[in-house]
């Protein structure tokens, strides 16, 4: 009997939350340094039409290239683990956000970490709760205003 | 979006959330806690092996899920079948599994995971709960438990 698993550690990894906030809302806390603090890993990080700039500790850890910027609906852009010389080895893959409003004042907010075929470490290192972590505390901090865990 | 061709036979879902394991564990196993989240559904057990998990239309008019429990280890693991009755397709085919794993993950978060396995001859019922079938049930678990509030998905 063959059975298919999804592993999450693939080359092409989905990720939806349903949030209780509007797109811009949503789009502000993706792309605005004073936000992703509070949920990405403490990284700050600031995205406008051209580049993504992560700092870390108030130093510029990492720019990536942004693909395509179209708020508050769709943002694409480069990734590299930077944060792990073995990971940042492996090369660029690319991460694409979707925002979708839902009847209600809901949004679906859908991301796509892809090109990852050549990454697998950086593959195995994001998936699963790795994604789900950030995305999980992006919810909370637009829904309740508060970071969800200390981003130490 | 998803290059999968084919509906996955093992889900798994996973989620953070700002609460304790034994209210993720309430908020699964109670009927007053899933009406506000779980499609308005009111999922009924008992944590005896062998004994049935039920979900029950709001009015409780309509059994929409049955299943029975295979494992109950409160606050930390849920296990039990599925087979979704609300669809004639789904209702159709052989009963699922899916198991609720609560781990405490620091600082008052925890971490829950939901396998949804043994879909190989389920493939209906496979394909309706992938995607954001089983994120809608967790996005509104989450928000319940944090906010208070339902997320208001209907």
């Amino acid at each position: 009997m063959t059975t298919t698993t999804i592993t999450n550690a693939t080359a092409t990894q989905v990720y939806q939350v349903f949030i209780k906030a509007s797109p811009e809302a949503i789009w502000e806390a993706i792309t605005k340094p004073e936000f992703t603090s509070k949920y990405f890993h403490g990284a700050t990080i600031d995205t406008d039409r051209e580049r993504r700039r992560t700092f870390m500790r108030g130093e510029l850890a990492n720019v990536a290239e942004v693909l395509e910027y179209d708020p508050p609906r769709r943002l694409v852009h480069g990734w590299n683990a930077f944060y792990d010389p073995e990971l940042a080895a492996e090369g660029d893959s690319r991460v694409t956000w979707e925002l979708e409003p839902q009847e209600g004042g809901l949004c679906l907010l859908t991301v796509v970490h892809d090109r990852l075929e050549d990454s697998p470490k950086t593959a195995a290192s994001v998936a699963g709760p790795g994604w789900m972590f950030v995305l999980s505390g992006l919810k909370t901090l637009v829904e309740s205003g508060d970071a969800f865990v200390s981003q130490d | 979006m998803t290059t999968m061709t084919e509906t996955a036979t093992t889900q798994v879902y996973q989620v953070y959330i700002k609460s304790s394991p034994e209210a993720i564990w309430e908020a699964i196993t109670k009927p007053e806690f899933t009406m506000k989240y779980f499609h308005a559904s009111r999922v009924e057990l008992t944590l005896v092996p062998g004994s049935a998990y039920e979900g029950w239309s709001t009015d409780r008019s309509m059994l929409w899920v049955d299943g029975t429990v295979v494992e109950a280890d409160p606050p930390r693991r849920l296990q039990h079948t599925w087979r979704a009755l609300y669809s004639e397709e789904t209702a159709e085919e052989p009963h699922s599994r899916v198991t609720w794993e609560i781990e405490p993950a620091g600082e008052g978060v925890c971490l829950l995971r939901v396998v949804h396995d043994q879909l190989e001859n389920s493939p209906k019922t496979a394909e309706s709960v992938s995607g954001t079938g089983w994120m809608h049930v967790l996005s509104g678990l989450k928000t319940l438990l944090e906010t208070g509030e339902p997320l208001g998905l209907a």
